[in-house]
């Protein structure tokens, strides 16, 4: 294939997954919502006010603060998905489906979500305002006792493996899917997976209690931005979470990207479930407990992904 | 059609989001507001097209309004409902503001309102306030503020950064912060300075309510009589009941769980004297979510010497099992007896409201006809009624205690597990 066909390709491809991914998850969320507040689930209204939502974000004039730091509040979001978007290119929705399934697939992922701490510190730091500022401090406080066992998991996956490409850590799953064989996985992974997506019990940066944190003084474009982009960091975060702990495509009878499809699915929902039916951590405590508990955890999960292979 | 029809036609038929400026004694209403499905009401004025004011305002909060007015996002509109009260103060102070009257449903006017807004029927409303920096950057010294070296102004008109005593071995410049009076669920009318390091509350002074002792917990109609005359037990405990369960709602939607915040906050709304299993499911359910254990476990410990000074469900759950329904043969007749822990934290405060509203729904369900004995005092769901509550001018020296030294979103949980009453009755 040409290599700017290939490339205008996979760029559609990508977008297009974030786009509907990040929809999904705002249908999720709004469903999840309201099974939980206890009314029937308004399927209309869940399929259609994120597009409202969204509709009156645009026509909403983008607000300022007094003298931000223009440049790094406007690139702060396009980081964000950017970031998503990096982390999503590693991931195969099938046999041959991939965009760029490298040999260091694993080392661009990890590199990708690290990044993100970069981003919602520039967003906290650009507006020049308090809340926000303590928003990004919080992250900053909090980034390294989630990455760390989130990452620690995801070297275990690739030990069976034996390589850093995501589409070997599938193969690799053909007799048995990580989830089993290293049942300490997906837990920890799904924990470091809402600190990095600063979502649910971990949205400490853009929390209630500080009126939003980093998303406090933001209003119009930038905030549609901001928001679709953690939601398109959580779609590449639960198709990691489905390829490397869930066996990928791997499945019977339907086309690989359908089982990828779906795998994805489920732990998006479960990821948006988390954000309704647990309260949000204290960072203090939540720190301790990932030094603690989380990284010796993460720490016996790639012990014993070790100890298997000999 | 053009992008902008488009996008206007597609954003009518969402949930308008709108921020809520109220008074002291609202509860009831804001607590309908938040059930209502046409409207989000939303946690910063920057991403809500519409503020909700509601109150008769005094002019120490107008400012605040104004501010609060101007951080919101073109295109904007405010909507008043100053209920009975004369809106004359408002019109008069800020012209600008387009007001709207809404003297019976104010949600049906925030729609009508930001229908013709988003159609451009209606005016944006300007600044009410003069947008310019209260010390403008000059050029000159490096700050800008005007002269060579340190003097010559203060950049920004705020002090130059500053570090501020070492707390735990990370020292970061100090912000600060003014917070209030119409922050998210903190108290109405509630306003604190507070000296930020990183998250950590260095300093924190709690603004005097402009005097003491406005007892606008009592917006419940039985809690309003209580006082003056002898009223039927059923009816005074399933007010407390109602006070205590939505009081959690609340709590709930601060923790991050907003869903499940509207869902207790309509059980408040239906509570009857045979709602004790609904709570009890309820006080079951609820710690599975950690909001009863990793977010409020350990946070804001008042000791039970502290307790002494406070009053109702906040000292009993330090173990001060002060009570004036013991004292009531009526209660005793009912076979009321004071509960009470002994933690004294957050999360305790909230467990002995749950506990206390079950206890409440069963005494109704036992009470009948019961009345309440006059002279004997009565004891509301803040405490007794008629004597001062923490929102009194001395008690909120205690809470400036508790809160320094904690991290901020400590601090809040501590304040907001406290209950504290409005300050003022917009």
């Amino acid at each position: 294939m040409n290599p700017w066909t290939h490339a205008a390709i996979s760029l559609a491809a990508v977008a297009g997954v974030l786009l509907v991914g990040g929809y999904v998850v705002a249908v999720l969320d709004r469903a999840v919502s309201d099974a939980v507040s206890g009314v029937a689930v308004r399927w209309r209204a869940a399929f259609g006010d994120p597009v409202r939502e969204a509709a009156l974000t645009l026509l909403s004039q983008r607000t300022t603060t007094e003298r931000p730091d223009a440049e790094g509040w406007a690139l702060a979001p396009a980081l964000l998905t950017a970031l998503a978007a990096s982390a999503l290119v590693v991931i195969p929705a099938g046999p041959g489906l991939d965009v760029a399934d490298i040999p260091a697939g694993l080392v661009l992922f990890g590199a990708a979500t690290a990044l993100v701490t970069i981003a919602v510190f520039l967003h906290g730091w650009s507006a020049n305002s308090p809340f926000p500022l303590v928003g990004a401090y919080r992250f900053i406080a909090v980034a390294l006792s989630v990455e760390i066992p989130f990452f620690l998991v995801l070297i275990g996956t690739a030990l069976p493996a034996e390589s850093l490409a995501v589409g070997d850590v599938v193969r690799s799953q053909t007799g048995m899917w990580n989830v089993l064989r290293q049942p300490l996985g997906l837990p920890i992974y799904l924990v470091g997976a809402l600190g990095v997506a600063f979502w649910g019990p971990l949205n400490l940066s853009d929390a209630e209690d500080l009126a939003l944190g980093t998303l406090a003084e933001v209003s119009g474009l930038p905030r549609l931005l901001w928001q679709s982009g953690q939601a398109s960091l959580l779609v590449a975060l639960a198709a990691m979470g489905a390829a490397a702990f869930l066996g990928g495509w791997l499945g019977p009878w339907l086309p690989g990207w359908i089982w990828m499809t779906g795998k994805t699915g489920v732990l998006l929902a479960v990821l948006v479930a988390g954000r309704h039916l647990l309260a949000r951590v204290r960072l203090e405590r939540f720190v301790v407990f990932g030094w603690t508990v989380l990284i010796p955890l993460a720490l016996v999960d790639v012990f014993v992904a070790g100890i298997s292979l000999l | 059609m053009g992008l902008r029809e488009t996008l206007a036609r597609l954003a009518l038929d969402g949930p308008v989001p709108v921020f809520v400026v109220a008074g002291g004694g609202l509860d009831h209403e804001l607590v309908r507001l938040k059930l209502d499905p046409r409207i989000r009401l939303v946690s910063t004025p920057r991403s809500a097209n519409v503020m909700l004011a509601m109150g008769a305002p005094t002019s120490r909060l107008l400012r605040p309004a104004a501010r609060v007015h101007d951080q919101m996002s073109h295109p904007r509109a405010t909507v008043w409902a100053p209920g009975s009260a004369s809106i004359d103060r408002i019109t008069r102070l800020f012209p600008e503001i387009g007001i709207v009257r809404a003297p019976d449903d104010p949600v049906d006017h925030v729609l009508a309102t930001h229908e013709r807004l988003i159609h451009g029927e209606r005016p944006s409303e300007p600044d009410v306030l003069p947008n310019e920096e209260p010390n403008p950057w000059r050029g000159v010294g490096p700050y800008g503020q005007g002269g060579k070296g340190m003097t010559g102004g203060v950049p920004y008109g705020r002090p130059l950064p500053q570090r501020s005593g070492d707390r735990d071995g990370l020292e970061l410049d100090v912000l600060d912060l003014r917070v209030g009076p119409f922050f998210p669920h903190l108290p109405a009318g509630f306003e604190m300075t507070v000296k930020l390091q990183g998250d950590i509350v260095q300093e924190v002074r709690i603004h005097r309510p402009p005097r003491a002792g406005i007892r606008s917990d009592l917006h419940d109609p039985v809690l309003q009589r209580v006082a003056a005359e002898s009223v039927c037990i059923a009816e005074l405990e399933l007010a407390r009941a109602r006070h205590h369960v939505l009081g959690f709602a609340g709590a709930l939607h601060f923790h991050g769980l907003q869903a499940l915040g509207r869902r207790v906050a309509r059980m408040a709304t239906t509570l009857s004297p045979d709602s004790a299993p609904t709570i009890l499911r309820l006080r079951r359910l609820v710690p599975t979510t950690g909001v009863l254990s990793w977010s409020t476990k350990g946070v804001g410990v008042v000791s039970r010497a502290l307790a002494e000074e406070l009053r109702g469900p906040n000292a009993r759950a330090s173990g001060v099992l002060r009570d004036l329904r013991a004292h009531d043969p009526t209660y005793q007749a009912l076979g009321f007896e004071p509960i009470g822990r002994e933690e004294g934290d957050a999360a305790a405060r909230w467990k002995q409201r749950i506990d206390e509203a079950i206890q409440s729904v069963e005494l109704a369900r036992r009470a009948e006809g019961a009345r309440t004995t006059p002279g004997l005092g009565v004891e509301g769901p803040r405490g007794p009624i008629g004597s001062p509550t923490l929102t009194s001018r001395d008690d909120l020296s205690i809470v400036t205690g508790l809160i320094e030294g904690m991290e901020w979103g400590d601090a809040l949980t501590t304040i907001v597990s406290l209950d504290l009453g409005p300050m003022v009755q917009l």
